[in-house]
């Protein structure tokens, strides 16, 4: 049943545009904390320098509030019984919440990234395609991390306390390198100044969707 | 995990389940035949839900050994449709929606108008679940519950229906025996009247 994750991240989607339930305090989330960014390092001479972090943190924000509901809303309503019973090894429910996560996550960010460019007055980056391609691994890798550690998180009392203790230290090679390639990206460096960090980006990725797919049948 | 014999559609050997010091079930052995409705009763607390979660693959016993017709794990998923205590729909979704999620994994997603028509939901499968009653909801997780494996877990799939709806759904389910394995904790006398087999659990240990 390959097609299993991808069903399962079209119910997500359709219930998601259809509920708002994640992607607006998402994207208010993100957007305040870029707007609040761009206002504290308005005179900054190096503000391009903390303009990945801003961004990153606002979208680690982001992406942490609607993690929390990856799993949290399936079992608040019941329906995580539906979604074990499924015919299917389980960590293509796992992958199916990443996709959803992922596409979350990855829409404010390409809402995020503009929004800063234009209010900060910034040009478009000439490594354009680059950055994209940061934020892309940077949002898969917070939608791998988030969905498997919402899943453990989720049966636990006090799990919106719990996801952010479980999550934060397990992101910090994830942000350090996103913020990193994020930087030198917008500086316009040459992708071979960065190719490091797309790297690891790329490991992190792939190890985390692997382990958590191979795992979250005793996760969850 | 895969199948090894299918004697009969569900079998529980030995199965021992403990929460902490307690034990939900003790050493529970049965044998469900193919196309029987079986009722499983006892008092709250017994460990019926505990046993059809087990079933369902929803939970994993202590010790002793749990198979559908001879398999485990996503192979036992593919042969059990499950309806838990609350009828846990999406109310983002349609009724037909919300048939056709789980009926499409099943490859039945060709079922879901007659599914739906057998518990009486057909004027409703157009509508966002959110909308629906208690009753309704009851009515749609049972109709999903048959869109999916042949054998049915069915946790009290009577509550929260008025006498109409009770009876419609018990004649429903009853017309099924045969075609699909029921197994059903119930308080119902109806649904125990019904049945082929009564299986009483009363601190964990059948009876």
């Amino acid at each position: 049943m390959s097609a299993a994750w991808w069903r399962v991240a079209g119910k997500d989607v359709r219930v998601e545009l259809r509920s708002r339930a994640t992607l607006v305090p998402a994207l208010l989330t993100g957007l305040l904390v870029v707007v609040v960014g761009l206002l504290a390092f308005h005179d900054l001479p190096e503000r391009g320098m903390v303009a990945a972090g801003v961004l990153w943190i606002g979208l680690a924000f982001a992406g942490a509030l609607g993690l929390a509901r990856a799993f949290g809303a399936e079992r608040d309503r019941g329906t995580l019984d539906v979604l074990l019973t499924l015919p299917v090894e389980r960590g293509h429910v796992y992958l199916g919440k990443v996709a959803a996560s992922f596409a979350t996550i990855l829409l404010v960010a390409l809402v995020l990234v503009p929004v800063y460019l234009v209010a900060g007055g910034e040009p478009v980056p000439l490594q354009w395609p680059g950055l994209l391609l940061v934020l892309t691994l940077g949002a898969l890798g917070l939608a791998a991390t988030g969905t498997m550690m919402s899943a453990l998180a989720s049966g636990a009392r006090g799990r919106e306390t719990l996801l952010p203790v479980l999550l934060v230290p397990v992101l910090v090679p994830l942000l350090l390198a996103s913020v990193h390639a994020t930087q030198d990206a917008l500086a316009g460096l040459p992708f071979a100044r960065w190719r490091a960090e797309v790297l690891v980006l790329v490991g992190y990725d792939l190890a985390f969707l692997a382990a958590s797919t191979l795992l979250f049948e005793w996760g969850v | 995990m895969g199948r090894a014999g299918s004697a009969s559609v569900l079998a529980f050997e030995a199965v021992t389940r403990r929460f902490g010091a307690r034990r939900a079930l003790d050493g529970v052995t049965f044998r469900l035949a193919p196309g029987t409705l079986t009722a499983l009763v006892g008092p709250n607390g017994a460990g019926k839900t505990t046993l059809l979660r087990l079933a369902a693959t929803l939970d994993e016993p202590t010790s002793g050994r749990v198979t559908v017709e001879g398999a485990t794990g996503a192979a036992a998923r593919r042969r059990v449709g499950w309806l838990g205590a609350e009828p846990a729909l999406y109310d983002d979704l349609t009724v037909r929606e919300n048939l056709a999620f789980v009926a499409g994994f099943h490859g039945r997603a060709g079922g879901v108008e007659e599914a739906a028509a057998r518990f009486g939901v057909t004027p409703l499968l157009d509508a966002r679940a959110r909308g629906l009653s208690r009753g309704e909801r009851q009515r749609v997780a049972l109709a999903r519950a048959t869109l999916a494996g042949d054998l049915l877990l069915l946790d009290e799939p009577t509550t929260a229906l008025d006498a109409e709806g009770a009876d419609a759904a018990l004649r429903a389910l009853v017309e099924m025996r045969g075609e699909r394995t029921l197994l059903a904790a119930t308080h119902d006398p109806a649904l125990v009247a019904k049945a082929d087999r009564v299986l009483r659990l009363d601190g964990g240990r059948l009876s």
